[in-house]
């Protein structure tokens, strides 16, 4: 294959992959809506019966204003549980992530998936204009959109 | 434990493929644990480690199962003597396992419709030759996203 050839292979490979990635802009196509919050005095024996049996890995953790004052994760949980013999008398404000990343809605994808993989961190809170928690993005929000985005690309390169 | 000397595939640089197979992202950096190995010791391993997976091989190089953080969050929450428990008492033992052959989205659907996080890669000779995460592969997705980005603003400057 020559050179002029590729870059026109190349030019209308990264066309297909602007039109399609441009359907998902922003956090707030990709995010879940619906988030588990807990107060910061709810126990650690509570939040680790809580994720046990679900699917999910992360609970948001607000003051009585619903402003966001830490994420407990699994991984704290696991951390604490490893550290720890006196796990069961501690409460989620002992362990949780204080002060987390956060995003807004409007915050463009590629920078919500950079923030997840360079900070190794699985989820980010979505703050509204209020400060208030409007929802959560998790690398699993991430992972999907990008299983969409592959599946798109594959069915574009069937066709032409 | 063991941790075998690691190599990364990687695309041509700053360019990464749209549509690949596992083979070119998959870690083959394994941290691998033996069924004997204590609870305690695998969480050990586990907080130390910044990996949330071990595969669990037999002594000739096959797939004995996975032991993830989930597990672990798992036996704590269910089992009250867990610190008797040695690692083949609490790992995954029927693992979903992809090929180097497999295409990203494949592996991407299935990590999403099983609720895990990682693929055993298993090569042609039955033996374990990697792993693929969720985190590997949005590490493709952010640069794919990157990818698009940085041509649409430098290539073709007010041209759409």
């Amino acid at each position: 294959m020559n050179q002029s050839n590729r870059e026109s292979e190349r030019e209308s490979e990264t066309a297909v992959l602007k039109a399609i990635m441009n359907r998902r802009k922003s956090v707030a196509d990709v995010m879940t809506r619906k988030t588990i919050t807990l107060s910061p005095h709810h126990s650690l024996t509570e939040v680790v019966s809580l994720m046990a049996d679900r699917h999910f890995r992360h609970v948001v953790v607000v003051d009585n204003g619903g402003r966001i004052v830490g994420v407990v994760s699994d991984r704290d949980i696991l951390r604490a549980l490893s550290r720890t013999s006196n796990w069961q008398t501690k409460d989620v404000s002992q362990i949780m992530t204080r002060e987390p990343f956060t995003v807004k809605q409007e915050t463009p994808v590629s920078v919500a998936v950079a923030k997840i993989v360079s900070k190794r961190i699985n989820c980010l809170p979505v703050l509204d204009d209020e400060e208030k928690v409007c929802g959560i993005v998790t690398s699993t929000d991430l992972l999907k959109a990008y299983q969409k985005l592959l599946e798109s690309l594959e069915h574009s390169s069937a066709s032409s | 434990m063991e941790i075998a000397p690691g190599r990364r595939f990687g695309g041509e640089p700053g360019r990464p493929a749209a549509t690949t197979c596992v083979a070119e992202i998959m870690s083959t950096r394994l941290v691998t644990l033996s069924a004997h190995h204590t609870f305690g010791e695998a969480v050990q391993l586990m907080t130390d480690s910044p990996f949330r997976h071990f595969l669990v091989v037999h002594a000739d190089g096959r797939l004995a199962g996975v032991f993830s953080d989930r597990d672990v969050l798992r036996a704590l929450g269910r089992t009250p003597n867990w610190q008797a428990k040695n690692v083949s008492g609490v790992m995954t033992h029927k693992v979903f396992t992809v090929t180097p052959e497999t295409p990203l989205s494949v592996a991407a659907a299935e990590m999403l419709s099983r609720h895990i996080n990682c693929l055993p890669v298993i090569g042609n000779d039955g033996k374990v030759c990697g792993i693929i995460t969720s985190t590997d592969l949005l590490r493709n997705y952010q640069k794919l996203q990157a990818c698009v980005e940085n041509n649409s603003t430098e290539k073709k400057p007010g041209s759409v």
